[in-house]
C-alpha cells in the first residue's frame, strides 16, 4: 500500500510540474461567427480573410476585420500582429466565399477546415456575389447582430424555404465522392444594404461554374431531392386561356430516381412525390367542400408547373452547364459502378443522358377554410 | 495461485473479449477496409471474423484436455521447458509491442482532437498511469471494469445510429461487381482489427466455469462483429468509400456531420467517454502479459505482480514513444497485425500439431 | 483487494493472541481471609474516589463478615439496598454452615439468597477488579475465596428520539441511543425471529467497550460472519470510541475517501438490512449501527425510498446519482470547457461567459479554486457554530460574499452558480462520509481538468471508476450491482422495483436463504 501511495504522489508531482499546455481561457479569444474569403488581388495569389466576431469587452458590438496573406494560415499569423486576441475557430457558423474565389476552386480553402478537428463540420457555406468582405461590411451597417442572424438564415429556415443549404461536410463529401457535385447558396446585398439569398451556385467539383437564379433554384432543389425540402409554391389555374384562380401551396417533396440503359444511352426517370398543403387561393366563390374536382385541378396545376420548371432546368443543365447538379449520377453508379466510375464526371455523360421528370402532387390538407 | 484476485466468470469473459478487441482500430476501420474492398467493406468485416472464431475454437479445444489449462504450463509441457519458456516470452513481447502501438494511436487521436499542444509523452503517461492503476488491482477489477465500460462503449457507439436516415444507400451498390482480390485484401486488413483475442490464451485458466468458455467467447466475438459491422455500414452510408480515404479517423468525423443541440460537438463528447474504451485492450492484455511473466518466473503473485505490471507498462511506454509519426505507427500496426495472425492462428495450430504427435508420450492428459 | 504480506502477519498475530488468552483462573486464586483480600483491593480504593464500599455482616448465627464494592453512579442504588444488602443482612442464614462448610455458604447465597437476575462467581483478583470497573457490584466474604459479581448497572441515557441526520417524512421516528443494550432491544422488538443472533464482545483493552454483533443465522453468509468476528477479535487496541473506530479498524481499504460500511441510526433500517443478510455491529457509546457489507449503491439510497411509492423513489434516486456526478465533476467540467474546449459551449452562452470573465484577473482554475476554498470555509464554519449562528454565516456567505465577489472582480457570475450548484449537490447525498468523499474527489477532478482539460476529466473519472470498482466491502464488490453486473439486483439500484416483485434477497450480498417473499401473495 505504501508503494501505491508513493506512486500516486509521484503522479501528482508530475501533474503539477507539467504545464497546462493547452489551457487558454475564453476571455483571451475572439469568437468569430462568420469567416469570409476573397481573392486579395486580381492575380489570385493572395487571399483576404475577413472575420466577424462579437466584441467581448463591449456588449452589442460586432467587429469585422480583414487580413490579407499568402495562405489562410498566413492571415492568422498576420492577424496576431494587428489584433491582441487569438481566434477561436470552433464557433465559425458560416463561411462565405467571394464569387471570384469560387470560380477559382474552393477546395484549397476548405482544407484548413476539414483538417482542423476543432472546426465543426456542420458550418454553413455560401457564395457571395461580388466580394465577401464588401458584402459583410455593407450588410453589417444595417444589422448590428449579423453574426448571429446570418447563420440562422441557414439553420432555422430549413423547413420552409427553397434554397440549397450546404454544410462543410456536404460540400467536402460531394467534392470527394465520384458522381457528386455540390451546390451552394448565393448571398447578395441589395441597394438598401440588406442581405438576401439570391440563387444557387452550381459547382463542378470544387469549382463554381455558374449561378442559377432564384427561379431556377426551386426546381433545382426539388430535383436534387434534398431530404424533405419544404417551401411555398404559387400556382395559377387557367381554363381555356383564362386565369380562373391562383394561390399558394406549401409542399414537401421526395425524390425517387430510376435508371435504365439502352445501349450507350442512360435514361433517368426522376419521380417527385410531392405532398402539399393549400395555403391560399384567391377566388372566393369556389368551395373546396362542394367541388370535388377543385383540389385535383390545383394538384394538376402545381404538377404542370413543377414539371415545366424542372424540364427547363434540366435543359439548361445539359446544354449550358454540362454538369450533374441534380445528384443523379450516383444512381447510375449504383448499377454500373466499375464501368462508369471513370467517365461519369465527363461533361458528355450528362449531356447525352436522357432525363425524364415525373411529378405527382398530392394536396392532402387544405386547412379549415371550406 | 492467488485465486481471489484472478478469477473471472464466463459472463465477464464475454465483456473481456469485446474489450480486448474493440479499440482505437474501430475509428479508422472503415477507411482501412474501404481502401481495399471499396463498397464491400462490410463483407470484409464479416470475412475477417473467421480468424478470431478459428482462434477461439483452437484455443478452447487445445486446453480442454489439460487438467491445468495454464498457458505457461501447457506450453512448457508441449514444447519442453526451454522452448516453452521462449514461446511465453515471445508472446509477452508481442503483447507489449502490440499494445504500445494501440496506446500510441490512442494518444495520437487524443493529441489531434483534444490536446494539440500537449507533448505526446505526457498524454501517454496519463493513459498508461490509468492503465497501470487498474491492472495492478488484479483480474477481477479488470474484468469488472470491462463489464461497466462495455455499456459505456455501447451507448457511445450506438450514437452514430442517429445518422442512418441521412445516409445514401447507393454507396453499397452495385452488389454484383465483386472485386475478389480487393475484398480479400480488405478481409486481411479486417483480421487485424480483431487482434486481442489472443488474450484468451492466458484468460482461459482464470475463468471459473470452463465448460462455458466457448459459448462466452463466441458471444463476445459476435458482439464485436456487430459493432464493427455497424460502424462500417454507417460510415459507408454517410461518407461513402471514396470520401473515407480523405479522413484518418472517419468515425470521429462521422459524428461531427450533424449538429446536436446542447452537446454542440458530438465527437468531443464521444472522446470523453473514449478513454476507458481505447485503453481497455491494453488493460486486458497488460494483465495477460504481467500474469504470464509472473507465472513463468514463478514469482509470488501477491508480492511481485504489481512490480511486473509496472515493468510491462514502462516497456509499453517506451516502445510507444519510439515511432516518429503517424505513418510509422500505422506501418508498425500493420506489422503487429501480421504478428497477430501468427500468434492467434499459428500458435494454437502448432500446439495442436505437437499435441497430436506427442500424444501418450507425456503424461499431461486428464486421465493421468 | 490488496493483501500482500498481510496473511503472514495475521498468522503471527493469531499466535500471540492465543497465548494471551490463556485462562488465568486457577493461577491467582483469591485469598480466603477478608483482610487479605481487602489488602489487595485497598490500593485501588485509595486511588479511586468513585470506588466505594462498605463492610457488612451476613445475617444468621455466624457473623461472617463481608464487603461490598462498586463504583459510584454506575449502579442502581435502590436495587443494591433492597435486593442485595437487605437480603444478605437479614436472610442469608448460614444454618448448616458448620455441617457443610463455607463452600455451601457461597452456593447458598448464589442460589437462594440474592434476588437479582444476573449474578456470577469471580475467582481471581484481576477479574474482580475488572468487574468493579465494568460497573458490577462485587461481594467478598470472609473465609470464602470466591467473590460474587452482581449486575445491577444503571446508566443515565438519552431518550429515544428521531435521529437528526436521518429524518424521514413517513415511517418510524425512533432512533438509536448511545446505550447498546437499549439499541439491541430496539432491534429485537422489531425482529422477533428466533434466528436473530446477538453476540456480545468486549473490545478495547482499557475502555472495555461493549460491542454487539447482530445477524440472522439462517440468512447471513457464515463466511462473512466468521470473517467479521475474526476481525473484531483481532482488534487489540487500548480503546475504541464506538462504531466509528470499529469501522476503520475492520475495513479492507484504508487509502480511500469512500466509506465502506454504511452507518444508520434507525432501528427499522437495521432490521431491513439484517433481513437482506447483512451483519450489523453496534457499540456502546455511539448511536450508529455499522452495516456490513455495504455497496456504493446503498450509500445513495435513503430509508424513505422503501416507504415512498416506487416511481417517486426512482425519481429521487435518479437525482441522488445526478447529485453525486455533479458534486464530483461540475467545477472540473467548467474548467475543462472554459479553458480547453470552448467549442463545446453554445456560442451565445460562450459570449456571455467570456464577458463575465473579462473583468476577472485570474485564470479559470484559480477562480474556481478561490471559490471552492471560500465555500469549504463557509461549510466548516457552519458546522462548528451553534445552529442560529451557523444560519447567519450561511446567509452572509451565500448572498454577501457571492455578490461582493462579482462586484469586486474576483469571480464571474457563472462560477458562483457553478459552485452553488456543486455545493447543493454535495449535500443532497444522503451519507455524510460520502459528502466528505465527494469534496475530496472534486478537488482531484479540478486538478486533472486544470492540467489536461476534458481529457484529464475523462482520466479522472476513469481512475475514480477503477477505484470504486476495485474496492471491496468485507469481500463484497463495492460497485455491484453495476460492476460486476448483478442483473437481479438492478431492480433495486437506481430503480426501485415494487416491493411485491422483490421476491429474492439481493445477490450482491452473499447469503444462504435467497427467497424473501413467496411469489403468490401480494
Amino acid at each position: 500500500m505504501k508503494k501505491h501511495l508513493s506512486l500516486s504522489l509521484l503522479f501528482f508531482v508530475l501533474l503539477f510540474v507539467c504545464g497546462c499546455w493547452d489551457a487558454q481561457d475564453i476571455e483571451d479569444f475572439n469568437v468569430p461567427l462568420i469567416a469570409a474569403y476573397d481573392l486579395a488581388k486580381e492575380n489570385g495569389k493572395e487571399v483576404r480573410v475577413t472575420v466577424l466576431y462579437p466584441d467581448v469587452a463591449q456588449r452589442n458590438k460586432e467587429l469585422i476585420e480583414p487580413v490579407e496573406g499568402k495562405t489562410v494560415g498566413d492571415t492568422r499569423s498576420k492577424r496576431g500582429t494587428r489584433f491582441p486576441s487569438t481566434l477561436l475557430l470552433g464557433h465559425i457558423q458560416l463561411a462565405l466565399y467571394g464569387e471570384k474565389l469560387a470560380y477559382q476552386g474552393l477546395y484549397s480553402f476548405i482544407d484548413n477546415y476539414v483538417r482542423n478537428p476543432r472546426i465543426k463540420k456542420s458550418l454553413y457555406m455560401a457564395v457571395v456575389k461580388g466580394g465577401s468582405y464588401e458584402f459583410l461590411k455593407e450588410v453589417h451597417q444595417n444589422n448590428q447582430y449579423l453574426g448571429f442572424e446570418l447563420p440562422k438564415v441557414f439553420s432555422s429556415k430549413k423547413k420552409n424555404q427553397f434554397f440549397a443549404i450546404t454544410t462543410l461536410y456536404d460540400f467536402a463529401h460531394a467534392v470527394t465522392t465520384t458522381g457528386k457535385n455540390p451546390v451552394l447558396p448565393v448571398l447578395s446585398a441589395d441597394k438598401r444594404k440588406n442581405y438576401k439569398i439570391d440563387g444557387t451556385a452550381i459547382f463542378k467539383k470544387d469549382k463554381m461554374i455558374a449561378i442559377a437564379d432564384m427561379n431556377e433554384t426551386v426546381p433545382l432543389i426539388l430535383l436534387r431531392g434534398i431530404e424533405r425540402c419544404c417551401g411555398h409554391i404559387p400556382f395559377i389555374i387557367t381554363k381555356e386561356g383564362k386565369q380562373i384562380d391562383k394561390g399558394t401551396v406549401e409542399i414537401a417533396s421526395q425524390r425517387k430516381v430510376y435508371v435504365e440503359r439502352k445501349g450507350d444511352k442512360f435514361i433517368f426517370h426522376i419521380k417527385l412525390k410531392i405532398n402539399g398543403r393549400l395555403v391560399e387561393h384567391y377566388t372566393s366563390e369556389r368551395f373546396l367542400i362542394k367541388d370535388a374536382n377543385y383540389i385535383r385541378e390545383v394538384e394538376k396545376a402545381v404538377e404542370e408547373q413543377i414539371k415545366r420548371d424542372c424540364q427547363k432546368l434540366i435543359l439548361k443543365m445539359k446544354e449550358e452547364w454540362g454538369v450533374d447538379c441534380i445528384d443523379i449520377s450516383r444512381f447510375a453508379l449504383a448499377k454500373w459502378r466499375r464501368e462508369l466510375e471513370d467517365v461519369i464526371e465527363d461533361e458528355d455523360f450528362i449531356r447525352n443522358a436522357d432525363i425524364k421528370v415525373d411529378a405527382k402532387v398530392n394536396i392532402d390538407c387544405w386547412g379549415s377554410g371550406s | 495461485m492467488d485465486k481471489d484476485r484472478f478469477e473471472i466468470t464466463p459472463k465477464q469473459l464475454v465483456f473481456l473479449v469485446v474489450g480486448s478487441e474493440v479499440a482505437t482500430g474501430i475509428l479508422s476501420l472503415p477507411r482501412v477496409l474501404s481502401a481495399e474492398a471499396g463498397h464491400y467493406a462490410w463483407l470484409a468485416v464479416i470475412l475477417g471474423v473467421t480468424v478470431p472464431v478459428l482462434s477461439i475454437y483452437f484455443i478452447v479445444s487445445l486446453y480442454k484436455d489439460f487438467s491445468e489449462p495454464d498457458f505457461i504450463k501447457v506450453s512448457q509441457l508441449l514444447f519442453g521447458r526451454f522452448l516453452g519458456f521462449v514461446i511465453v516470452v515471445l508472446f509477452s513481447a508481442y503483447i507489449v509491442f502490440f499494445q504500445s502501438i494501440v496506446i500510441r494511436i490512442f494518444a495520437e487521436i487524443t493529441k489531434t482532437f483534444l490536446l494539440p499542444r500537449t507533448p505526446i509523452f505526457v498524454i501517454l503517461f496519463l493513459i498508461l498511469f490509468s492503465v497501470y492503476y487498474a491492472v495492478s488491482k488484479g483480474a477481477k477489477t479488470v474484468a469488472r471494469l470491462n463489464e461497466i465500460l462495455f455499456w459505456i462503449l455501447l451507448v457511445d457507439l450506438l450514437v452514430i445510429i442517429i445518422l442512418i436516415p441521412q445516409g445514401d444507400w447507393t454507396a453499397f451498390l452495385p452488389l454484383n461487381e465483386l472485386n475478389v482480390t480487393g475484398l480479400l485484401k480488405g478481409a486481411k486488413e479486417s483480421f487485424y482489427s480483431y487482434a486481442g483475442i489472443e488474450f484468451l490464451f492466458v484468460a482461459y485458466v482464470m475463468v471459473n466455469r470452463k465448460e462455458k468458455i466457448l459459448k462466452a467467447a463466441f458471444t463476445g466475438q459476435l458482439i464485436v462483429l456487430l459493432l464493427y459491422l455497424m460502424v462500417v455500414v454507417v460510415s459507408l452510408l454517410i461518407l461513402g468509400p471514396k470520401s473515407l480515404q480523405y479522413l484518418i479517423w472517419p468515425v470521429l468525423d462521422l459524428l461531427s456531420v450533424r449538429q446536436i443541440a446542447v452537446l454542440e460537438r458530438l465527437e468531443i463528447v464521444f472522446l470523453v467517454f473514449w478513454l476507458g474504451i481505447g485503453a481497455r485492450p491494453v488493460l486486458n492484455l497488460n494483465l495477460a502479459s504481467a500474469y504470464s511473466i509472473c507465472r513463468l518466473l514463478k514469482l509470488d503473485n501477491r508480492k511481485y505482480y504489481i512490480w511486473v505490471t509496472l515493468l510491462v507498462v514502462l516497456a509499453i511506454y517506451i516502445i510507444a514513444l519510439i515511432p516518429d509519426n503517424l505513418v510509422v505507427v500505422f506501418k508498425l500496426a500493420d506489422f503487429a497485425g501480421s504478428m497477430f495472425l501468427l500468434i492467434s492462428l499459428g500458435l494454437p495450430v502448432l500446439c495442436h500439431i505437437v499435441k497430436f504427435f506427442r500424444k501418450g508420450r507425456i503424461g499431461y492428459e486428464k486421465a493421468s | 483487494m490488496f493483501i500482500f504480506g498481510k496473511k503472514k502477519k495475521d498468522k503471527d498475530k493469531e499466535k500471540n493472541l492465543s497465548k494471551a488468552a490463556l485462562p488465568a483462573e486457577s493461577a491467582y486464586k483469591l485469598p480466603l481471609k477478608l483482610e487479605e483480600k481487602m489488602e489487595l483491593i485497598q490500593p485501588y480504593l485509595i486511588k479511586n474516589d468513585d470506588m466505594v464500599g462498605r463492610p457488612f455482616c451476613l445475617g444468621g448465627e455466624h457473623e461472617i463478615k463481608g464487603y461490598v464494592i462498586h463504583l459510584e453512579g454506575m449502579i442502581d442504588n435502590i436495587s443494591l439496598q433492597q435486593d442485595v444488602l437487605r437480603s444478605l443482612m437479614f436472610y442469608a442464614c448460614g444454618e448448616e454452615l458448620n455441617k457443610r462448610g463455607t463452600d455451601y455458604l457461597i452456593d447458598h447465597i448464589y442460589k437462594n439468597c440474592l434476588n437479582v437476575s444476573q449474578i456470577e462467581k469471580v475467582y481471581n483478583l484481576d477479574n474482580l477488579l475488572q468487574a468493579v470497573f465494568d460497573g458490577f457490584v462485587i461481594l467478598i466474604f470472609d473465609g470464602i475465596s470466591e467473590a460474587l459479581k452482581i449486575d445491577i448497572r444503571k446508566t443515565d441515557r438519552r431518550g429515544i428520539e428521531e435521529p437528526d441526520l436521518e429524518r424521514a417524512l413517513r415511517g418510524a421516528k425512533e432512533g438509536f441511543v448511545e446505550n447498546v443494550i437499549v439499541n439491541t432491544a430496539l432491534v429485537r422488538r422489531r425482529l422477533r425471529d428466533t434466528n436473530l443472533v446477538i453476540e456480545k464482545l468486549i473490545i478495547g483493552r482499557r475502555t472495555r467497550t461493549d460491542v454487539v454483533l447482530m445477524y440472522i443465522e439462517d440468512i447471513a453468509d457464515p463466511e462473512i460472519v466468521i470473517n467479521v468476528r475474526d476481525k473484531l477479535n483481532r482488534i487489540d487496541m487500548d480503546g475504541i470510541l464506538g462504531t466509528e473506530y470499529i469501522e476503520q479498524l475492520i475495513e479492507d481499504h484504508h487509502y480511500t475517501p469512500f466509506p465502506q460500511f454504511k452507518t444508520t441510526e434507525r432501528p427499522d433500517k437495521v432490521m431491513m438490512e439484517l433481513l437482506e443478510g447483512r451483519i450489523v455491529i453496534m457499540a456502546d457509546g455511539s448511536p450508529d449501527a455499522l452495516i456490513i457489507p455495504s455497496v456504493f449503491n446503498s450509500f445513495l439510497q435513503a430509508s424513505e425510498d422503501y416507504i415512498e411509492r416506487p416511481v417517486i423513489s426512482f425519481y429521487n434516486r435518479l437525482f441522488r446519482y445526478l447529485a453525486f456526478i455533479l458534486a464530483v465533476s461540475l467545477p472540473a467540467l467548467y474548467i475543462a470547457l472554459l479553458s480547453f474546449n470552448p467549442e463545446l459551449i453554445p456560442v451565445q452562452l460562450l459570449i456571455t461567459l467570456a464577458q463575465g470573465r473579462d473583468k476577472v484577473p485570474f485564470p479559470v482554475v484559480l477562480e474556481v479554486m478561490i471559490q471552492e476554498v471560500i465555500i469549504q470555509l463557509v461549510i466548516e464554519t457552519g458546522l462548528r457554530l451553534p445552529v442560529p449562528m451557523g444560519q447567519t454565516i450561511g446567509v452572509v456567505a451565500g448572498i454577501v460574499l457571492g455578490q461582493a465577489a462579482i462586484t469586486a472582480g474576483l469571480a464571474s457570475p457563472a462560477i458562483i452558480i457553478i459552485i452553488a450548484v456543486t455545493t447543493i449537490s454535495t449535500f443532497a447525498l444522503p451519507n455524510s462520509t460520502l459528502v466528505m468523499a465527494s469534496r475530496i474527489v472534486r478537488i482531484f477532478m479540478i486538478l486533472m481538468a486544470a492540467a489536461f482539460g476534458i481529457f484529464g476529466f475523462s482520466v479522472g473519472w476513469f481512475l475514480l471508476l477503477t477505484h470504486l470498482i476495485s474496492l471491496e466491502s468485507m469481500g463484497v464488490p463495492y460497485f455491484s450491482p453495476y460492476a460486476p453486473m448483478r442483473y437481479p439486483d438492478l431492480k433495486d439500484s437506481i430503480l426501485r422495483g415494487f416491493i411485491s416483485k422483490m421476491t429474492k434477497r439481493p445477490v450482491s450480498i452473499p447469503g444462504q436463504n435467497p427467497v424473501r417473499k413467496r411469489e403468490t401473495d401480494g
